[in-house]
């Protein structure tokens, strides 16, 4: 990461807080005496000012993840949905509050339950039936995001009810302007508003959509050969045009869509497992049992629409001349990316940690790439406790580890424990880069 | 790193909250802030709405009769904030002047929309005397808007019968209804010819 881009991150950061406090400025301006004399009003006015920091937060949440080159580039892919998850929760606790609160506030003036009073409101005043819907369908959302409800839906399942929550931020917004003290008779706190959600609907629309569906026509890629690596794991060759132009660096990943039936209303991120070529890009899958599945059955000449390239797990980072890659079961794929990239005066060290010898993917071609550039392979084969992933323990196989530049992909657990490795010897945190599965889900 | 960008999103956040409130500062109360709350004691009727500085010319005829100069200096809201107010103790004190004392008669104002619906109000004038005052209509299609109008509508009324003019001082929690009372009266005043 270089300095200039270091500057990026901040000046994002600078220009969330910046709206935030335009957002809360909303409510500060046009708040009145009436607001907060007595308990109800002030339950009330408090409520605004969740429900809109709750919606800010939300579209910068959407804004996190809507693949804008320059953020991506300086924060990294994975970081961008480590945030996207983090604030995503906040904003819902907000909604739900204000919901709960304003329909209490204004019960207490009216001096009815709470519930008589939110279908009063849903019925009188306008635009509350679809903020209703865009109510339940976030909350959906966030309920369906938490881990142990995660943990037991498939990964479609989550991601389509995750999908609706662009509509139900769209839904939201017309009560937002018609029936919010702060917007009616506010003209500047409206356009303030209203350019927020133009702008977040922008940013999504052409980086999510326009821009990818270009390249995806102009590269025109189809997928060549369907190959079994091992069991239950295949690679995906496509073929395209001027795929070059891309400027994909081997470590990144795609979104990728298939247009084949059942397959094409879903997007998978897969990394490359080979450095791009002018003609071809390959990624290898593990079947986890739900989509992935099917990957295998899919037929040579189907259309692939992608996203991407994403990510900053690439060989152009590496500072050091000693390169440690560490790889876990199928997480060994985007390394093997790099190893083809990284340039040939590093030294390079690789550890691969798999549960069972026919786990052990890539074997010729890792052999083939480590004989080609005079790299050693670790293979290290067994449980996690046969394979501590500590300093200790990785100290054995690459003496010089403090000294060198960490690359690791890999189930969350095996990442976590060369990452506290890495911190344990000093390798400070801009020579450690991590590729956790996890984070490719958005 | 992490609580570096925290700071920077905690700093933005007061730089935007502190720029917005420094050009145009929040109008909590009165515009008289604080200080005229505390001078007045009454407290059923916190006056967020008064008189606009456009709408004083309730009497053109007597231009010797000095117009209460507006003291609102945030500009862009004086014709937009239905919760602007000026100077409003001073204005409810200012004493009743004669108005042209012919006058007599009904008179409808025009129905004036606010986002909970229109208001329309209709004066009795009796020898240039406002003697009455009623609402033909007001929002009350909400249970909330019947709960707050059913206790501003007569406050209203007192306000304007005391007044013998627009200079309301309008009624806290009505926002929206005292702003449409006012514009709605000044029309009636004006077909009143007062």
């Amino acid at each position: 990461m270089s300095i200039g881009k270091r500057h990026n991150a901040d000046w994002a950061s600078i220009l969330m807080g910046v709206g935030l406090g335009l957002t809360i400025a909303l409510e500060l301006e046009s708040i009145t005496r009436s607001d907060w004399r007595g308990v109800y009003p002030t339950i009330t006015s408090i409520s605004r000012v969740g429900a809109l920091v709750g919606t800010y937060f939300a579209l910068v949440g959407l804004v996190f993840v809507a693949r804008i080159p320059w953020i991506e580039k300086s924060v990294g892919h994975d970081r961008l949905v480590k945030w996207h998850r983090k604030l995503g929760p906040w904003s819902l606790y907000l909604i739900f509050f204000h919901a709960l609160l304003v329909g209490l506030g204004y019960a207490g003036g009216d001096r009815i339950s709470t519930a008589v009073e939110l279908w009063r409101m849903t019925i009188s005043y306008p635009w509350m039936i679809p903020a209703d819907v865009a109510f339940v369908l976030m909350m959906l959302a966030g309920v369906t995001s938490y881990k142990k409800a995660r943990a037991k839906m498939s990964y479609e399942t989550w991601w389509t009810i995750h999908l609706y929550t662009y509509l139900a931020i769209a839904l939201g917004f017309m009560h937002q302007v018609l029936t919010g003290p702060m917007f009616i008779g506010h003209p500047l706190n409206q356009i303030y508003w209203k350019g927020l959600y133009v702008a977040a609907a922008f940013v999504i629309v052409w980086w999510r959509f326009v821009i990818p569906t270009a390249r995806s026509l102009r590269h025109n890629l189809k997928v060549d050969q369907v190959v079994v690596e091992g069991p239950g794991i295949v690679s995906i060759v496509m073929r395209g045009r001027q795929l070059d132009k891309l400027n994909a660096q081997g470590g990144q990943f795609f979104s990728w869509r298939f247009f084949q039936a059942g397959h094409w209303w879903l997007s998978h991120p897969y990394s490359l497992s080979a450095a791009p070529q002018e003609k071809f890009l390959r990624v290898t899958v593990k079947n986890l049992g739900d989509h992935s599945a099917e990957i295998q059955n899919l037929k040579p000449g189907t259309r692939v629409f992608f996203e991407g390239p994403y990510g900053t797990f690439v060989a152009s980072r590496a500072s050091r001349g000693h390169i440690v890659l560490v790889g876990g079961g199928v997480g060994i794929t985007p390394l093997r990316a790099l190893m083809e990239e990284l340039d040939e005066t590093k030294d390079v060290d690789v550890l691969f940690r798999a549960s069972s010898e026919k786990d052990i993917i890539f074997r010729k071609e890792l052999d083939a790439l480590a004989d080609w550039r005079g790299a050693r392979i670790h293979y290290l084969i067994g449980s996690r406790k046969d394979h501590p992933m500590n300093a200790k323990y990785i100290s054995k196989f690459v003496p010089a580890f403090r000294d060198s530049e960490v690359y690791v992909c890999g189930p969350t657990p095996l990442v976590d424990a060369v990452r506290e490795a890495a911190r344990s010897v000093g390798i400070p945190k801009d020579r450690f880069h991590d590729e956790a599965f996890e984070f490719h889900a958005v | 790193m992490i609580s570096k960008r925290l700071f920077l999103i905690l700093g933005g956040t007061v730089g935007g909250l502190g720029a917005v409130v420094s050009i145009t500062p929040p109008q909590f109360g009165t515009s008289g802030g604080f200080g005229a709350l505390g001078s007045k004691s009454t407290s059923t009727t916190p006056p967020p709405v008064a008189s606009a500085p456009t709408a004083v010319p309730a009497n053109p005829t007597t231009p010797t009769q000095p117009a209460p100069t507006p003291t609102t200096k945030a500009k862009k809201k004086t014709s937009t904030k239905a919760t602007t107010s000026s100077a409003a103790p001073t204005q409810a004190q200012a004493p009743t002047t004669p108005q042209s004392a012919s006058v007599t008669g009904t008179f409808t104002g025009n129905a004036v929309p606010t986002i909970y619906g229109p208001v329309q109000v209709q004066i009795t004038v009796s020898n240039g005397k406002i003697t009455g005052a009623t609402a033909l209509t007001y929002p009350r299609s909400s249970g909330r808007d019947q709960q707050i109008n059913s206790q501003a509508i007569p406050l209203l009324i007192q306000e304007t019968l005391q007044a013998q003019s627009a200079n309301i001082q309008g009624v806290g929690g009505a926002s929206y209804t005292s702003q449409g009372w006012y514009d709605s009266l000044v029309s009636a005043l004006k077909k009143a010819g007062m």
